[in-house]
C-alpha cells in the first residue's frame, strides 16, 4: 500500500519558490479505487509525480508496502494525462512495450497482447498507427499497455480529460471492467466529481494551491457498478453536491 | 458512437484513396509524359539549336557527348574513374556518418558534453570545409585517403548537428514511460531514443549524400590522377568541352541514384508518418 507521510512539494520557478503540496498525509490501502480532486492547477498531479518517483518530495516521505519510493518499479504503473503511445509503434507493438524488458517467450507476449486489446475492445486494430486512431482508441490503447504488465498499483492522470461526456462514460465502464479482472490498487486524479464518485472507494479532496487535504470521502456504492447507469442516479448526485460544497469554498478562495 | 463515427472517417482519411484510381493516376501519367516531353525538348534544343548557333568547341552537343561516353564505356576507362569517385564517396559518407551520429548522439544525450563541444561543432561548422583540401593532402598524399577526409568532413558535421537536435527532441514523456516501467538506460536509448531520432538522422543522411560527391569530386580536382573530377578537369585543362559534359552526366547520373536509395530507405522506416498528400 501508498503511504504518504507529510509530504511537502516545491518548485523553483522564475518568480522563486512555489509550493505545490503542503504536508499532505494519506494511507492508499491495498486493492482500492481512490480519485484526487481539486480545483485545477492545485497539485494534484505534482502529487501524483511523487507517488510514481517522477518528482522528489521537499518534504516527508513516500513510501510503498514501507519502503521509501526511490528510482521506479515494474510495480506501479502510470498512465498520464498526455498522449503517450510511441507514434511509430503500431497499437500491438505499442501494448508489448512492458512484455519486451521481461523475457517472455513470443507466443506468451502475443497471447497476452491479444487478451488485453480485446479487453478494451481492440481487436482488429493491432496494426494500426496511432495516427490511424481516434482519441478514444488511443486512450484505451494507453489503458493496455499499463494493465499489461499487471502492476500492483495504477497511477492514472486525467486519463479521460480531453474526451467528450458520452464517450468518458463507456471509458469507465472499460476502465472499472478492467479493474474488476485484477482489482490492482488505483489512484485517479481528475476534476470531475461525477467521474470520482462512480469510480472510486474513497474520494480525496484537495485545497487549492499548496494541495492540502481538504476532506476524505468513502463511497459505498455496491460494486459491480455500472457507469453508465449511476452517472445520472440520485445517490451519485447526492455525493457530488455534498463534495461541490467543499470544493466551492477552494473556488470562491481563487477568484478572490 | 459519435467515437465510431470519427473513427471511420480517420480510416478512410489515413488509407491510400484507393478507391478512385483514375482520379490518383491521370495527373501522374500526365506529369511523366509532360516531363519525358520536356526533357527530349531541351536535348532537342541543344543538338539542333544551341550547338549549331554557337560553337561546338564551348558547349559540345549531346550526340558528342554519349558518343564520348560510348568510348570512356568501350576502353574500360570510366570503370576506373568511377569506382575511384565512388570509392571515397562511399568510404568518406560511411565513417562521416557513423562518426556523425555516434558524436550528435552524445552531444545530445549528456548534457555536460553537448554544452562544452556545442560552441566548437557550431565553429567548424562555418568553416568551409572544402578550403581544408590543400592541409588534407599535405598530411595525406593525393591518394584515395586526403578525398575520403574531405568527404567524412563534410558528412559528418551534417550528420552530427541533425542527429544532435533529433535526439535533443525527444518528448520527455515517451521517456518517462518506459523508465516507469523500470527500463535502463540502454533499453531507453534502443526503445525510445533511436526510433524517436530516427527522422532527423535520414534527414541529415539525405541531405550529406550530394555533399559526399561534392567532397569527393572536390578532392580530385585539387590533385588527382584518376576519378570523375580529375577527368572533368583534365578535360578542361585541355580544351574538351565534350569531356567535361560527360563528366557531368555521369556524376548527375551517380547523384541521383543514391538519392533515390537514401528515399527508398527512408519511407520503409517511417511508414508510421502520413505520407504527405495521400
Amino acid at each position: 500500500m501508498f503511504t504518504f507521510n507529510n509530504v511537502s512539494v516545491e518548485f523553483g520557478t522564475n518568480r522563486g519558490i512555489v509550493r505545490a503540496v503542503d504536508n499532505v498525509s494519506l494511507d492508499i490501502p491495498k486493492q482500492n479505487f481512490v480519485c484526487f480532486v481539486g480545483p485545477s492547477g492545485c497539485g494534484k498531479t505534482t502529487l501524483l509525480n511523487a507517488a510514481a518517483g517522477l518528482v522528489t518530495p521537499c518534504g516527508g516521505t513516500v513510501t510503498y508496502n514501507g519502503i521509501p519510493r526511490s528510482g521506479f518499479n515494474r510495480k506501479v504503473g502510470y498512465v498520464t494525462q498526455n498522449e503517450t503511445l510511441f507514434p511509430w509503434r503500431t497499437t500491438a507493438e505499442n501494448v508489448r512495450l512492458a512484455l519486451e524488458l521481461e523475457n517472455l517467450s513470443p507466443e506468451e507476449v502475443r497471447s497476452r497482447v491479444s487478451r488485453y486489446l480485446s479487453l478494451v475492445k481492440l481487436d482488429g486494430f493491432h496494426d494500426h498507427y496511432p495516427r490511424q486512431l481516434s482519441g478514444g482508441m488511443r486512450r484505451r490503447a494507453a489503458l493496455a499497455r499499463t494493465w499489461i504488465y499487471e502492476p500492483e498499483t495504477v497511477l492514472m492522470d486525467e486519463p479521460f480529460g480531453a474526451l467528450d461526456a458520452q464517450l468518458k462514460l463507456v471509458m469507465q465502464k472499460q476502465l472499472l471492467d478492467l479493474w474488476e479482472s485484477n482489482r490492482s490498487t488505483v489512484i485517479f486524479v481528475t476534476h470531475d466529481l461525477a467521474e470520482a464518485v462512480t469510480l472510486a472507494d474513497q474520494v480525496v479532496v484537495f485545497t487549492s494551491r499548496p494541495a492540502r487535504i481538504k476532506a476524505v470521502r468513502k463511497i459505498d456504492l455496491p460494486r459491480p457498478r455500472d457507469p453508465l447507469r449511476l452517472h445520472f442516479s440520485p445517490e451519485v448526485q447526492a455525493i457530488c453536491a455534498e463534495l461541490w460544497g467543499l470544493l466551492e469554498d477552494e473556488l470562491k478562495e481563487v477568484l478572490q | 458512437m459519435s467515437e465510431q463515427i470519427s473513427t471511420a472517417v480517420e480510416l478512410t482519411a489515413a488509407e491510400p484513396a484507393g478507391k478512385k484510381p483514375q482520379r490518383i493516376s491521370m495527373p501522374y501519367v500526365l506529369v511523366n509524359v509532360v516531363r519525358v516531353g520536356l526533357f527530349a525538348a531541351l536535348i532537342a534544343c541543344w543538338q539542333w539549336v544551341l550547338t549549331p548557333l554557337a560553337d561546338p568547341f564551348y558547349v559540345s552537343s549531346p550526340s558528342r557527348v554519349a558518343m564520348r561516353l560510348w568510348e570512356w564505356t568501350a576502353d574500360g576507362s570510366i570503370v576506373v574513374d568511377l569506382l575511384y569517385t565512388l570509392e571515397s564517396t562511399f568510404v568518406g559518407y560511411a565513417i562521416g556518418a557513423l562518426s556523425g551520429v555516434a558524436v550528435g548522439f552524445l552531444m545530445g544525450r549528456v548534457k555536460f558534453v553537448g554544452d562544452v563541444l556545442d560552441p566548437f561543432l557550431d565553429a567548424l561548422n562555418s568553416l568551409p570545409r572544402v578550403a581544408l583540401g590543400p592541409l588534407f593532402i599535405l598530411w595525406l598524399g593525393i591518394d584515395l585517403a586526403p578525398k575520403i577526409l574531405m568527404v567524412a568532413s563534410l558528412v559528418f558535421f551534417v550528420v552530427a548537428a541533425n542527429t544532435r537536435a533529433g535526439v535533443r527532441d525527444v518528448n520527455p514523456d515517451y521517456i518517462n514511460v518506459l523508465r516507469i516501467m523500470g527500463a535502463d538506460e540502454k533499453t531507453i536509448l534502443r526503445k525510445v531514443i533511436l526510433p524517436s531520432a530516427a527522422g532527423w538522422i535520414y534527414a541529415s543522411l539525405q541531405v550529406a549524400l550530394p555533399w559526399a560527391l561534392i567532397g569527393a569530386v572536390i578532392g580530385e580536382m585539387i590533385a588527382s590522377d584518376k576519378g570523375m573530377g580529375y577527368q572533368i578537369l583534365h578535360s578542361g585543362g585541355i580544351l574538351d568541352s565534350t569531356g567535361i559534359f560527360a563528366g557531368l552526366v555521369v556524376l548527375m547520373i551517380i547523384g541521383l541514384t543514391l538519392t533515390h536509395l537514401i528515399r527508398m530507405l527512408e519511407r520503409h522506416s517511417s511508414r508510421w508518418r502520413p505520407q504527405d498528400g495521400k
